[in-house]
């Protein structure tokens, strides 16, 4: 696996960037040192040239151009290893004397190159450059210049100690990088093995943690939440299908009894009518389900929250119960809101959605109850929450079954009779979701007490 | 009357369109969305309906466009199953109403009828009348005949809804959005209650009832026999 696709490993990366920056690095303070040593060597050998041309002026001021050729002839003939170069010329441009010749005659300091200088002798280091200029004496002119050895000596000690400096660097880089990569590989290829598991159907597998806390351990101990989170998310979404399957086979199952009953005994358009009507009706109902699983999903999907502005929870609560006062007393309950529309309990929100959640609730009370029972409405304003309760007199719920109830299509066994899709808890559980509040249901001693608590604004 | 229809699948255009026959009006079917935009701008119609989503060109920019150049004809989505905030959107962008798929036919014909003749019951208007019942809008008074009657504001606005809508059917979902910004079904008979309680105050004492229920579809107030 290590050899696979190396360059793209992400230690291997890492140690490539590094390297490459460290080798940029030595490179540019070598270039540095190269050039202000290269500075102070030419202008130390310009200082020698100097030197040695005022000592060969001074000689022709006061002994005569033949002494000066006396002295530059003996010069020539003892500079070692050729290290410099003499040329003395006479001003019809002859020879007089020195160890190069024909040279032609400039002004200010030049570099010549021992490659073309015409020497009178083969000596010397055919590398060598020399660093020269032209004195006027008083029968010619005098041609003094220094070789640049101890430049190129500098040079080749920097480019060498270079060379062996990025070679260790890059070792050490290759070495580490591939060190690296390989116990990241092993960690990594434990990924990717659990991830195929959990790919191909094995989704409770995960991956061994380490406890070396590094951050590929931190990254495991996410992917497990992330893989916990979608193995409650399958299993719920699988729970729901199959309920959503088992629920509406039920109603689809009638419709299809009661068609048949229409195409087997009705024979007039009385009864046809009576059988299409009451399929209908039933038709109706198993849409009413879809619909309310539909909006439960987006509600759930949060994109509402975008529309969310200021409600008065109180005028909600106000306005859900004053609508629902006449209908709780037609079928012989009594509803009575203890909210007055200026509590002055703001949260942000979606006003149809929360006027949804409450008659839900309302409406549970009314339909899963016997008649004569109370139902009550109430809201407690404190600093951080708007407590928004809804409360009645019935049978309640189980302690056992509170959980339940909010799950997708449960209905209690006594609320099987009632029509009903089984979907108004979970909904009303989605927008309090939604809204970033919370639903308890206690014991209202007797009868259930729906307590919604959201965050105020 | 002359409607547009601008739906793409054919089941329910043809569903559509024989119910508007049936009813006396025309109806033009056109599938897809630059069509039925085009049409919408050269022609003149008494109603548009267009489904939500079109080939080549969705019914929300359809709209959008429409207007951008002024055209004030009434327009009613047709929605897929479920759309939560697809309503907000329709009306945002300047549709007039809105229907969720499936849906009945008399829904539809309601709201058409609703939405056709809504320009000339402005919201001037001051004193509503339908027979010897009068709503003063200014004054929050209703009566009828001599009686004054008093109204609960809930009981107020439902009856204002319906006679703003005299002779026309209002449906039960129409009344639930309108009356009470209910835009989901009720599990209990909500309409049903406020409807019966509305009825004893204005109908019942005086023999002669204005409120007419029409089976299977909703509610109309007129005083014709």
């Amino acid at each position: 696996m290590i050899t696979n696709d190396i360059l793209k490993r992400t230690p291997v990366r890492l140690a490539g960037a590094f390297t490459l920056l460290f080798a940029v690095t030595v490179v540019a303070l070598v270039l540095v040192l190269y050039l202000t040593l290269q500075a102070e060597l030419a202008s130390h050998i310009q200082k020698r040239v100097a030197e040695t041309s005022d000592t060969l002026v001074a000689i022709d001021a006061e002994h005569g151009f033949d002494a000066l050729a006396a002295v530059v002839a003996d010069e020539a003939k003892s500079v070692r290893d050729f290290d410099s170069i003499l040329l003395l010329r006479r001003k019809d441009g002859s020879f007089q004397a020195g160890n190069v010749r024909n040279v032609r005659v400039f002004s200010g300091w030049d570099v010549l190159d021992r490659a073309w200088l015409p020497m009178v002798a083969d000596k010397g280091d055919p590398d060598d450059r020399f660093y020269a200029e032209w004195y006027p004496v008083s029968q010619g002119y005098l041609l003094v210049g220094g070789s640049d050895r101890e430049i190129r000596e500098v040079r080749r000690i920097l480019l060498h100690g270079l060379g062996w400096g990025l070679l260790t660097t890059v070792l050490l880089a290759v070495g580490s990088a591939v060190l690296l990569a390989r116990r990241t590989q092993q960690k990594i290829d434990i990924f990717a093995t659990t991830l195929a598991h959990v790919s191909h159907g094995d989704i409770g597998r995960r991956v061994p943690l380490t406890g070396s806390g590094d951050d590929l351990d931190r990254v495991a101990a996410q992917i497990n939440t992330a893989l916990s989170q979608l193995q409650k998310l399958i299993e719920n979404v699988n729970q729901a299908s199959s309920d959503i399957a088992h629920d509406l086979k039920k109603p689809i199952g009638r419709l299809r009894r009661r068609l048949e009953l229409a195409l087997g005994s009705a024979d007039n358009v009385k009864d046809y009518r009576g059988r299409v009507e009451e399929s209908l009706a039933e038709l109706d109902a198993i849409v009413e389900t879809f619909e309310a699983l539909l909006r439960i999903t987006q509600i759930e999907a949060g994109a509402r929250r975008s529309r969310f502005c200021l409600v008065d929870l109180g005028d909600v609560l106000a306005d859900v119960a004053d609508v629902y006062e006449p209908v709780a007393e037609e079928s012989g309950d009594h509803l009575e809101c203890a909210v007055r529309g200026d509590a002055n309990a703001g949260i942000l929100g979606d006003r149809e959605l929360l006027t949804q959640l409450f008659a839900n609730l309302i409406e549970n009370a009314i339909r899963h109850s016997p008649t004569g029972i109370r139902i009550g409405v109430d809201l407690l304003t404190q600093e951080q929450e708007h407590v928004a309760i809804v409360w009645d007199t019935g049978p309640g719920i189980p302690a056992d079954e509170r959980e339940n109830v909010f799950r997708r299509l449960y209905r209690l066994e006594r609320a099987r009779t009632t029509p009903g899709s089984g979907l108004g808890l979970s909904l009303a559980a989605a927008i309090a979701d939604l809204h970033g509040a919370t639903v308890a249901l206690e014991d209202n001693k007797p009868g259930l007490r729906v307590v919604v608590s959201f965050p105020s604004a | 009357m002359r409607i547009l229809v601008i739906e793409d699948d054919p089941e329910t255009a043809a569903y559509v369109s024989n119910g508007l026959a049936e009813e006396g009006h025309i109806a033009e079917i056109l599938a897809d969305g630059p069509d039925g935009l085009s049409q919408a701008m050269n022609e003149i119609y008494d109603v548009i309906v267009v489904d939500r989503m079109l080939p080549r060109l969705d019914g929300l920019s359809l709209v959008r466009a429409l207007r951008a150049v002024g055209q004030k004809v009434p327009v009613l989505f047709l929605t897929s199953l479920g759309g939560v905030d697809d309503r907000v959107d329709g009306l945002n962008v300047g549709g007039d109403d809105y229907l969720a798929k499936p849906f009945a036919f008399s829904e539809l014909m309601a709201r058409i009828n609703a939405l056709a003749r809504r320009p000339h019951l402005s919201d001037a208007e001051i004193v509503l009348r339908v027979g010897d019942l009068q709503m003063d809008l200014i004054a929050r008074k209703v009566t009828r005949g001599s009686d004054v009657i008093d109204l609960q504001p809930r009981e107020f606005r439902l009856l204002e809804v319906l006679m703003r809508n005299k002779g026309r059917v209002l449906t039960r979902t129409m009344l639930l959005e309108r009356v009470w910004s209910f835009h989901f079904e009720p599990k209990t008979s909500v309409v049903e209650t406020h409807i019966s309680r509305l009825r004893t105050k204005i109908d019942r004492p005086y023999g002669r009832e204005l409120i007419h229920t029409v089976r299977g579809c909703g509610y109309t107030i007129h005083d014709h026999q």
